[in-house]
């Protein structure tokens, strides 16, 4: 994913993180540990290591869906407002 | 169709085991209806109660365990004052599961663990993860679709290898249902939900 796209993802994923109408609540449940959306979001900015794997699921599925990596974010933003 | 008996363990002390036990027991309750034996078990009681997990394998064919894992344990209780889980079974105790065909809805399950296994029970089938497990909570119900099917599949007699062949495509299936143009696409956190089954498609497998 380019550097341009990666930026378009991080401020979709914000505007899903501070739309989302439970921001606190475990939402990603990995059997051990689970993340809210707001831990979600910061572990998306500060972790590299989880950054770039979700950038690269994105970028994998979009090829599969045959559209942009960011419009599954966007779609989860527009659910969060339905 | 042939019955068979089946010990359904799982815990419940916190957010990600709350769901899995509400799977554990929808999963007793399609195995009660099919006339299967069906033996529900809480992990922390059992580890608790001296004989009763060994017993309980007596009575069945499969053991099913939905929990955390650790590569050496299924667990039965988090960390506590020692600063250690306290396991369920772990590579140690392995022989307890008796060559009972296994299905082990845990993180890590294959590692240490499902090796000992192996070791023990060349002749054994176990189905587990090889990292970790991961679910998306507003959308549980889809995971749990996935796995309790995969559990019917197993008890009705399907091998270990044609079950997670079927676990691979359902995962890959779910993935693409929360993808762009799948049916589920709209749902509510459907990026993080399609990672999820994406994840868990590469890390199920079996042993020996």
């Amino acid at each position: 994913m380019s550097s341009d796209d990666e930026g378009v993802v991080m401020r979709a994923l914000e505007e899903w993180v501070f739309s989302h109408p439970h921001k606190d609540r475990p939402f990603l449940i990995i059997m051990g540990r689970s993340f809210t959306p707001v831990q979600y979001w910061n572990e998306v900015r500060e972790n590299e290591q989880f950054r770039t794997k979700l950038f690269r699921f994105l970028e994998e599925q979009a090829e599969r869906a045959g559209e942009r990596p960011v419009d599954m974010i966007y779609r989860a933003v527009g659910a969060n407002r339905r | 169709m042939r019955k068979a008996g089946v010990l359904v363990v799982a815990t419940r002390y916190d957010a990600g085991s709350h769901y899995t036990y509400q799977w554990a027991r929808a999963l007793q309750e399609e195995l009660a209806r099919m006339d299967h034996t069906c033996i529900p078990l809480d992990a922390a009681d059992l580890c608790r109660a001296g004989s009763s997990f060994a017993d309980a394998i007596n009575c069945v064919q499969y053991v099913v365990f939905y929990g955390h894992g650790l590569t050496d344990e299924w667990t039965a209780l988090p960390v506590g004052s020692s600063g250690s889980t306290t396991p369920l079974v772990n590579s140690a105790n392995a022989s307890l599961l008796g060559g009972r065909r296994v299905f082990a809805g845990c993180c890590h399950s294959l590692v240490q663990l499902g090796q000992a296994y192996a070791a023990a029970f060349p002749h054994g089938e176990y189905i587990g993860y090889s990292k970790e497990f991961a679910f998306e909570a507003a959308n549980h119900e889809f995971f749990r679709d996935v796995v309790n099917n995969a559990v019917i599949q197993f008890v009705k007699g399907a091998s270990r290898q044609a079950v997670v062949a079927m676990l691979q495509n359902a995962w890959e299936g779910l993935r693409d249902a929360f993808g762009g143009g799948g049916i589920l696409q709209h749902r509510p956190n459907a990026f993080e939900a399609s990672q999820d089954a994406d994840d868990n498609s590469k890390h199920v497998g079996f042993a020996p």
